[in-house]
């Protein structure tokens, strides 16, 4: 009888045994077909996540560009990814966005070296191809007035041959009013020291708009302020205020004098509490002192001179939050306000220069 | 006799009656794994064409079709795309439709075609589809379908709503199996579900 049980005890375990292992090989199976699912979704998750990573090399290096030939690779949560972009088209204008298809291809799961061929041989791979629109990222606000008021607390006065225009200089965008301001009482206080008959406007020549607000466009300027390649423009300053092609931002925030042979400037120029800028007449080669883009009075206006500043583009002035200084403006001698939307194309180009960021609208996407 | 003998042939008996059900429903569940995955193999094919197709809806290399949904219904669904990814920038019709067209070549009576049809020219899948359904939602990770059938004529604002796609497919084994406690054979189900968020459908 023992001999028998025994027999019995040995057939019955290998029959158990043989059962087990039947059982393993189908948990086998269908884990096999679970994680190639897994893996075919983690490198598509991948392959979007590169394209991500791609965006803010570009905004960090402009000039960052892979190629087909020599793709940017790298690893990413344990996948490797290639991918490289073509610039399709360049905006025709500084501020028109660029069209631009980037390749991202993520390989993941695979055995060897990441990014051989081996790898890549038993890897679940995923290629996404998507075309974008890259437009850089200025933040400059639309001009409400050609010269904007966005403060409640201000002084005005405009005597002499001073002048203001709200009709755009290019021809190319719909007039505005010469002076905006965001409340009743304010537009009495500027009627009360306007010169009528030196502004001129298709709109009004004074207008209420609520909307007008310094903010944010004192978060811009603090955040400019800190950007690498602004220039401060202090003392008798001698350097230049731009270029059309590559137009700069400036900021005043102490005493400076231009005191000749300074070209036109383009750009945003910022005059700050503290800063004074005082100019003498026939500083550029054109004669008089001119500037293209934003010109921003921040908590202050300290502007004088004796020449005929041309001020192109916008004029903005206002307080920041917490301040409540009063902005005694005294538009005197022969300063010229001419709004003109194509000036401002000028500081939209050298804010987004600077910023480093750029949207990126998503035209196609082939998965 | 023995009682020794009696107890162990018990025993043995038992034993023996233990191994064999557990072999039968091991061997039962085997061929029930085996035709899941061989339904799932046969399926692949499908997967692999929806899954190649749905991201596309509406897809051009450099512009947005006007019209990228053109029908969506629970059993067909109608785009454009430039689904070869042609330079010349042309967009097909796509059609996706599940028939009601049996397969005559199985025993499974629930069993109907699949058509793909690109700009007119059909493919028939008839690979043991019992269920194709598709859901449509207009906002991401909704749990409400949109009513059904929507067309872009007519009703051009509601199907360029869609943003997401769920797709079910349930297939059936073409012989069926019968367990020895069943009454009547039974055809092994696979069903496959996804939701697609089309990447041309959702760029706003």
């Amino acid at each position: 009888m023992g001999r028998g049980m025994i027999i019995l005890a040995i057939g019955a375990f290998m029959v158990l045994g043989l059962i087990q292992f039947n059982l393993f090989e189908h948990r086998e199976r269908i884990q096999t077909f679970n994680s190639d699912y897994a893996k075919e979704i983690q490198s598509k998750n991948v392959a979007h996540t590169a394209i991500q990573l791609a965006m803010e090399q570009i905004n960090e290096d402009p000039t960052w560009q892979p190629t087909s030939a020599n793709p940017w690779t790298r690893e990413i949560d344990d996948a490797y990814i290639e991918l490289y972009y073509d610039v399709l088209a360049t905006g025709a204008g500084p501020t028109d966005p660029d069209s631009i298809r980037i390749y991202s291809t993520a390989w993941y799961g695979g055995r060897g070296t990441k990014g051989s061929a081996e790898y890549k041989a038993n890897s679940e791979s995923h290629q996404i191809v998507s075309t974008y629109l890259k437009s850089g990222l200025h933040f400059v606000p639309e001009a409400a007035g050609g010269l904007g008021l966005a403060s409640g607390n201000f002084t005005f006065n405009m005597s002499g041959s001073a002048s203001i225009s709200g009709n755009d200089a290019s021809g190319t965008c719909d007039d505005i009013p010469a002076i905006t301001v965001p409340t009743l009482d304010d537009y009495i206080e500027v009627v009360d020291g306007a010169n009528f008959s030196n502004m001129e406007s298709s709109e009004d020549l004074v207008a209420i708009d609520p909307d007008i607000s310094y903010s944010p466009v004192d978060e811009l300027i603090e955040r400019l302020s800190n950007e690498p390649g602004v220039v401060d423009v202090s003392g008798n300053y001698k350097g230049d205020f731009g270029s059309e092609d590559e137009p700069g931002i400036f900021f005043v925030e102490s005493y400076a004098k231009l005191t000749g042979g300074i070209p036109d400037g383009y750009g945003i120029m910022v005059i700050r509490s503290g800063g004074e800028l005082e100019y003498e007449g026939a500083l550029s080669v054109s004669g008089n002192f001119t500037f293209n883009g934003l010109i921003i009075f921040e908590n202050a206006f300290d502007f004088t001179g004796k020449g005929t500043p041309d001020l192109n583009g916008s004029v903005l002035i206002g307080n920041t939050p917490g301040n409540n200084t009063t902005l005694d403006i005294d538009l005197g001698g022969s300063i010229n306000i001419q709004y003109d939307c194509q000036a401002i194309d000028y500081a939209r180009v050298a804010s987004a220069t600077h910023l480093k960021q750029n949207r990126y609208t998503r035209v196609s996407t082939f998965e | 006799m023995d009682l020794g003998i009696v107890t162990s042939y018990i025993i043995a008996g038992i034993l023996i009656i233990i191994i064999l059900t557990v072999g039968y429903n091991v061997n039962f569940s085997g061929n029930e794994l085996t035709l899941h995955e061989s339904q799932k193999i046969k399926i692949d094919a499908v997967i692999d064409a929806v899954s190649y197709d749905l991201p596309k809806i509406g897809y051009n290399q450099n512009n947005r079709p006007d019209t990228m949904l053109v029908y969506a219904d629970s059993t067909m669904l109608q785009f454009y795309s430039n689904i070869d990814n042609s330079n010349d920038e042309s967009l097909e019709l796509i059609t996706w439709q599940f028939s009601t067209d049996p397969i005559t070549a199985t025993d499974n009576p629930n069993d109907f075609y699949l058509y793909r049809t690109i700009d007119g020219t059909s493919i028939t899948m008839g690979v043991g589809i019992t269920d194709f359904t598709i859901n449509y939602y207009d906002e991401l990770g909704s749990t409400t379908p949109l009513t059904l059938p929507i067309s872009a004529i007519g009703n051009k604002s509601k199907i360029d709503s869609i943003v997401q796609l769920e797709l079910i497919i349930e297939s059936q084994s073409p012989v069926a199996l019968q367990y020895s406690s069943e009454t009547t054979p039974r055809y092994i189900t696979t069903t496959w579900t996804k939701r697609f968020s089309p990447s041309n459908l959702n760029l706003n």
